[in-house]
């Protein structure tokens, strides 16, 4: 019998799927659309970067390996071939049959230089020379020195280049200057690709010699390597030397835009396999670059408006956050529909307060231009002790955090490079204040990042609270990660890699309990992905023994639905909107308790046995109903909800007859604009004189 | 050797000299804290425990009505017990990594701006059989500024005592109940039996986890055979136990330590701490059918219990089974918390401590046969004249105590024989488990008894030659009391029931009431009251006229 099981990269496909098919609604404004196209380009380089490039690497060591649907590392690796083969096809479709059209209508015109009046290329070989020539460096390729000169998710240009005296033919590559904006503006509306610009112009840079053929093409390299946390003397250079190492790794992909003589010698310089070559003809290289297009400055009318968060009815923006929480002990804030705004003002206050003695954090993907980061350094300059665990594991965002870390330390603050062998992903901020003598603390546990660009549009749960035993375990929390004491003796909190997994099948094994004795059962849980086998094989359990089960997980589901007895009560149900579902939110019934947590963790065996995660339970009843709410509300999307298949496919979830159209996203927006207006009527009735002081 | 000189100095006081006396530290009154400066907050305080596999340190916010809430707590693996019973003495890597991790702690404290809160530091007991104890303790202190001190057995009995009370207190069904509480720590296992809720007998063994896991060698074997192989090991003490016990009718058995309660979660179902000895011995072989990383897997445990967890199954399993119990308790806290909590806040149960050790007092003049009556009296005689005679004496609530249980405990030596009974009571008391007594105070109770007739003391005498200058005018003083409390009840009558004290130049009178002629009293009087005369320089009278 096949293993119950579905593979992880290819539910990870189906996912991007579900993003693309957003992409392929005719009802979304065209920017929108182009946006969601782009996000499947840029989640697909990441998806090569690590996980085939891990599967490569897996493939060299341990080919046999296989995964808990029981295909090994050659299978994956074709299979995962054959279905982005279909889906770049799907892409470049879509591209070119839907949205060139409808940019073109809607004033946005993407040209190919054949396209334009010479007036126009004209005034574009004005650009060429003035702004892109100079920072052109042509490089001859040899077998041996690709490795070198051919950066990874670079676009560059390939030119077999004649000389006529000699008839000699070589090939040079010319990578598009980064600094170069990918689109050109052409006079009188629309755009020009640079590489479709450079390859016009671009014979100036060989006077005397002829360009025989041209390709754009962009390798993707493996960027599945590990620092080596035991020998490093030095941590921040370990990780410098990393990102280093990943522009010379080897390569997973090849995309190129021609199918020439000269792509083929390329291939074969490069000496690449053809499964990780992709021709790209229809729609431009590097989709993700169209997140240029998508958020052009005056075509606000061609996309969704973002969210403007609205403001928490708990939270008095004339009141400082402490006094607020001293009041009301727990705040809830869901983001985006809620603003991010008192979470960064809870830092920013923290940082100015006399009474503050410390402020420790983790920092695992900030903003550019972080408040928040900006607030600590301003604490740690004015004496405050700061104690800022930047996670310089935390893929992609390395050297950004390696500048914000050394900025830190120079500000007297104290720096941990997160911990030895595992990422730090928790997202917990802890403040200390003396207040008279007494050590009150304050604490925002949360879902996301603390980074208030994303969370304009990555949907999370912060929680504030000045609770004493969350305080308290936020400390043990930042003694543990400073190396004082074990991860262990928490009385709330839940960590991981120590408990969460244990606690979590433990509270599944309850319901499963539950249900074999009669009793009414049920988990709803929210998440970015399940693929741990035993958290799955507990949920199997549960299912088997009558545990009713809702899953909301936007991206891998590794758990197979389907009518078997083990998975019969399971529904696994997918959201893709405008805004990134990424918060967690687990509920079990437990016979009315209704116990709830909210977590950084996703179930799968990375988050919950190789990172240092949280899990926090939620008593307060306001902030529990609310968050039940939200699970609910999940279940009965019928806009942007997908059903998960047997398969591991999707289905989108289609409105039954009579019932009304319900869109989560909208929903909340709407439930948190009406909270805040009601709280802002009532403010602005009840009216507070300025007193004079006695 | 000691020197001449300083036996002038300490035995034959010259009259009339007064002497500051430093009072001693002691289990439940004046904690010695460690402070860097003044306390700048009442409310928090902090303990340090360097155990057998972690060190700890709690720190507390004491509330004023005496409740106590964690406001932090640290904890770190060292593998001192595997130092001690498996090479004698701490490894300078495992110095070095105490001291690195207590400067963890005192960076914690620091940032909290707490680093001059009243800090109470402390060490296993076992590490006294480290051949490095010093040197440890000098690291650490040269290092870190804390001077740990050894947490001795007699602390280690409070500690364990405020466990149990704990216990018995959740469990209103085990105060009516013969319950034994065991605590089976790396070194030691204790047993206390309560009946009724108050403390009968107290009893410790050579039994404990690292001594018999370190002892075995870490066996590679697994299954029923390294069961076997513990229990051999342990059968002597075992049948110690069962010697011991084995006539009380034990009904309820609660087990302390930190691997059973680590193991507290498999053991019983959640919020309970009622177990069945079934359940104990399936967990004793499922623990070990598997290898440590196994352990620490599926137990959630850490490397520095995943060896002796095992023994600590074993012993008590062997413990339950010996009393023939089918069901027992295990605490779920965390029992190094409780262990920190307590000590930082050692004004807890002070009282009932106080009455726990008089009763067992008691129960041990008993069982050596004593005329209660008279060792009640004289108990009683002798913290009056104490009472009454404070200004003179200087000594402190403690050394009260320690007069009290003396006075109860001075005739045991008649078991043996009247002849000579102060030194067989010497002997005696000194090798017996009082509850609640620490050992330097079971050693001064001994001696204050030794000296309640005949010699007085000197210096050349075994056992209080090795006392400190300030502990000899202690026992020289409560002995010269308890002798004068001893004559005045002479007759083993209990006539003399109250008198008070009045003082006047050179003379001490005693008013005694409800006696017309205190004759006997009397004679009794120039062979006991010579000490007091001497100590404090002042002719004793009595005077039945009061």
């Amino acid at each position: 019998m096949k293993p119950p099981y579905i593979n992880r990269e290819l539910s990870w496909l189906e996912f991007n799927q579900r993003v693309l098919n957003e992409a392929l609604r005719s009802d979304l404004p065209i920017l929108d659309r182009v946006k969601f196209l782009a996000i499947t380009g840029s989640n697909l380089d990441e998806f090569f970067q690590v996980r085939t490039g891990g599967l490569h690497t897996l493939h060299a060591s341990a080919p046999t390996v296989r995964d808990i649907s029981g295909m090994d590392v050659g299978t994956q690796l074709n299979a995962i071939e054959k279905r982005v083969r279909r889906f770049k096809k799907d892409q470049e479709r879509l591209f070119q049959k839907e949205l060139l059209p409808s940019l073109a209508n809607a004033g946005l015109p993407l040209h190919t230089m054949a396209d334009l009046t010479p007036e126009q290329v004209e005034n574009l070989s004005h650009y060429y020379e003035s702004s892109i020539e100079p920072l052109l460096s042509p490089l001859i390729l040899t077998a041996e020195n690709s490795r070198q000169i051919i950066p990874s998710l670079s676009i560059c240009l390939a030119l077999s280049v004649r000389d006529p005296k000699t008839s000699e033919s070589r090939i040079v590559i010319v990578p598009l200057p980064p600094a170069v904006p990918r689109t050109a503006l052409v006079n009188e509306g629309g755009f020009v690709l640079l590489e479709n610009l450079v390859a016009h112009f671009c014979a100036s840079l060989f006077p005397g010699e002829e360009i025989k053929a041209h390709t754009a093409f962009r390798l993707t390299r493996n960027t599945d390597i590990p620092a080596n946390e035991d020998e490093a003397y030095d941590f921040a250079e370990e990780i410098h030397q990393v990102i280093t190492a990943r522009n010379q790794s080897f390569p997973v992909r090849l995309q190129t835009s021609q199918d020439n003589d000269l792509t083929k010698e390329l291939i074969k310089l490069l000496n690449l396999d053809l499964q990780k070559v992709f021709l790209t003809k229809n729609a431009p290289l590097a989709l993700a670059d169209l997140f240029s297009i998508a958020m052009a400055d005056g075509y606000n009318h061609l996309r969704t408006a973002p969210i403007s968060g609205a403001e928490s009815p708990q939270i008095d923006p004339t009141r400082s956050i402490f006094e607020i929480l001293d009041q009301e002990q727990d705040i809830t804030l869901v983001h985006p529909y809620q603003s991010y705004r008192p979470v960064v003002r809870f830092i920013e206050e923290a940082a100015r307060d006399p009474h503050v003695l410390a402020i420790k954090q983790t920092l695992y993907r900030t903003a550019k231009n972080s408040q928040i980061v900006d607030a600590l350094i301003h604490a740690a300059k004015s004496g405050k002790q700061v104690t800022a665990l930047v996670e310089l594991k935390a893929r992609f965002d390395e050297a950004h955090n390696l500048d914000r870390a050394e900025e830190l330390r120079r500000a007297g603050a104290q720096v941990l490079y997160g911990v030895k062998g595992l990422k730090t992903h928790a997202k917990v901020t802890l403040v200390i204040r003396n207040e008279d003598g007494n050590l009150k603390r304050y604490v925002h546990l949360g879902t996301g990042n603390y980074n208030e660009m994303t969370a304009r549009f990555y949907t999370d749960i912060s929680y504030l609270t000045c609770r004493p035993e969350y305080g308290t375990d936020a400390s043990i929390f930042f003694n543990a990660v400073t190396g004082r004491t074990k991860l262990e003796n928490f009385r709330v909190l839940v960590p991981a890699p120590t408990q969460i997994k244990r606690r979590l099948i433990g509270l599944i094994e309850e319901e499963t309990a539950r249900a074999l004795e009669g009793e009414e059962a049920r988990i709803m849980a929210k998440m970015n992905s399940l693929q741990d086998k035993e958290m799955i094989d507990a949920l199997y359990a549960a299912s088997k023994a009558g545990v009713e089960i809702k899953l909301n997980i936007r991206g891998i589901c590794c758990l197979k639905p389907g009518e078997r007895k083990e998975a019969k009560n399971i529904k696994v149900v997918s959201i893709i909107d405008q805004q990134l579902e990424h918060m967690r939110i687990f509920h079990f019934h437990q016979g009315g308790d209704n116990e709830v947590y909210i977590s950084s963790a996703d179930w799968m065996t990375r988050n919950l046995e190789k990172r240092v995660e949280l899990m926090t339970p939620i008593v307060d009843r306001a902030s529990k109903k609310l968050l039940i709410d939200i699970l609910k509300s999940c279940f009965r999307d019928n806009q942007n909800g997908y059903l998960i298949q047997p398969d591991g496919t999707s289905k989108r979830i289609d409105r039954e007859k009579g019932v009304a159209r319900f869109r989560m996203q909208d929903h909340l927006t709407q439930v948190f604009a009406r909270q805040a207006a009601a709280a802002q009527q009532a403010r602005s009735s009840s009216l507070e004189p300025h007193l004079p002081r006695d | 050797m000691q020197e001449k000189g300083q036996e002038i100095e300490t035995t034959d006081l010259p009259a009339n000299v007064t002497i500051s006396l430093l009072p001693k530290p002691t289990p439940f009154e004046s904690i010695t804290f460690v402070t860097m400066s003044e306390p700048s907050s009442e409310k928090l305080r902090a303990a340090v425990h360097i155990g057998a596999s972690h060190a700890s340190m709690i720190i507390l916010r004491i509330a004023e009505d005496g409740t106590e809430e964690r406001a932090d707590f640290l904890e770190k693996n060292i593998p001192l017990g595997r130092d001690i019973f498996g090479y004698g003495k701490v490894l300078a890597s495992t110095i070095e990594q105490a001291v690195s991790v207590i400067r963890g702690f005192q960076e914690s404290l620091a940032e909290l701006g707490l680093d001059d809160i009243p800090v109470r530091a402390v060490t296993t007991n076992t590490l006294e059989e480290a051949a490095n104890a010093e040197v440890f303790l000098n690291r650490l202190h040269i290092a870190c500024k804390w001077q740990f001190k050894s947490l001795d057995d007699g602390e280690m009995t409070r500690l364990v005592f405020l466990k149990a009370r704990r216990r018995l207190k959740d469990t209103p069904s085990m105060q009516r109940r013969n319950t034994i509480v065991a605590h089976v720590g790396p070194g030691n296992a204790r047993l206390i039996l309560s009946k009724r809720g108050r403390i009968v007998r107290y009893q410790s063994y050579r039994l404990g986890t690292h001594r018999c896991w370190e002892r075995l060698q870490s066996p590679d074997l697994t299954g029923e055979p390294i069961i076997r192989l513990i229990r051999e090991q342990i059968s002597g003490l075992i049948a110690q136990i069962l010697y011991d016990f084995g006539e009380e009718d034990i009904e309820d058995l609660v087990m302390i330590g930190t691997e059973i309660q680590m193991l507290a979660p498999y053991l019983s179902k959640p919020h309970k701490t009622k177990s069945r000895y079934r359940i104990l011995r399936q967990l004793t072989s499922d623990i070990a059918s598997l290898t440590e990383p196994e352990r620490v897997k599926s137990y959630n445990l850490d490397y520095q219990t995943a060896g002796t967890v095992l023994p600590a199954l074993v012993i008590n399993a062997a413990i339950a089974e010996s009393f023939g119990l089918k069901s027992l308790r295990v605490s779920r806290s965390d029992y190094e918390e409780g262990l920190l909590t307590d000590l930082a806040h050692p004004d807890a149960a002070h009282e009932e401590l106080k009455s726990q050790l008089l009763h067992s007092s008691k129960l041990t003049a008993k069982k050596f046969g004593c005329d209660m009556r008279h060792a009640r009296h004289v108990a009683h005689l002798s913290r009056r004249l104490f009472e009454e005679t404070r200004d003179l004496h200087g000594l402190s609530d403690h050394d009260a105590l320690l007069l009290e249980v003396a006075a109860i405990l001075h005739e045991v030596g008649n078991h043996i024989s009247s002849k000579s009974h102060e030194l067989h009571g010497l002997y005696i008391i000194r090798h017996s488990e009082i509850f609640g007594l620490s050992d330097p105070d079971r050693l001064l109770v001994a001696l204050i008894t030794r000296y309640h007739r005949k010699a007085a003391p000197q210096l050349s005498h075994l056992h209080y030659d090795k006392l400190t200058q300030a502990d000899r005018i202690r026992v020289a003083k409560l002995s010269s009391i308890l002798r004068v409390a001893d004559a005045l009840e002479r007759t083993h009558s209990q006539r003399i029931k109250d008198f008070t004290v009045s003082l006047s130049e050179g003379k001490a009178t005693l008013n005694l009431e409800g006696i017309l002629d205190a004759s006997a009293e009397r004679l009794a009087l120039p062979s006991k009251a010579d000490l007091f005369q001497n100590l404090f320089g002042l002719k004793l009278v009595l005077n039945e006229n009061a």
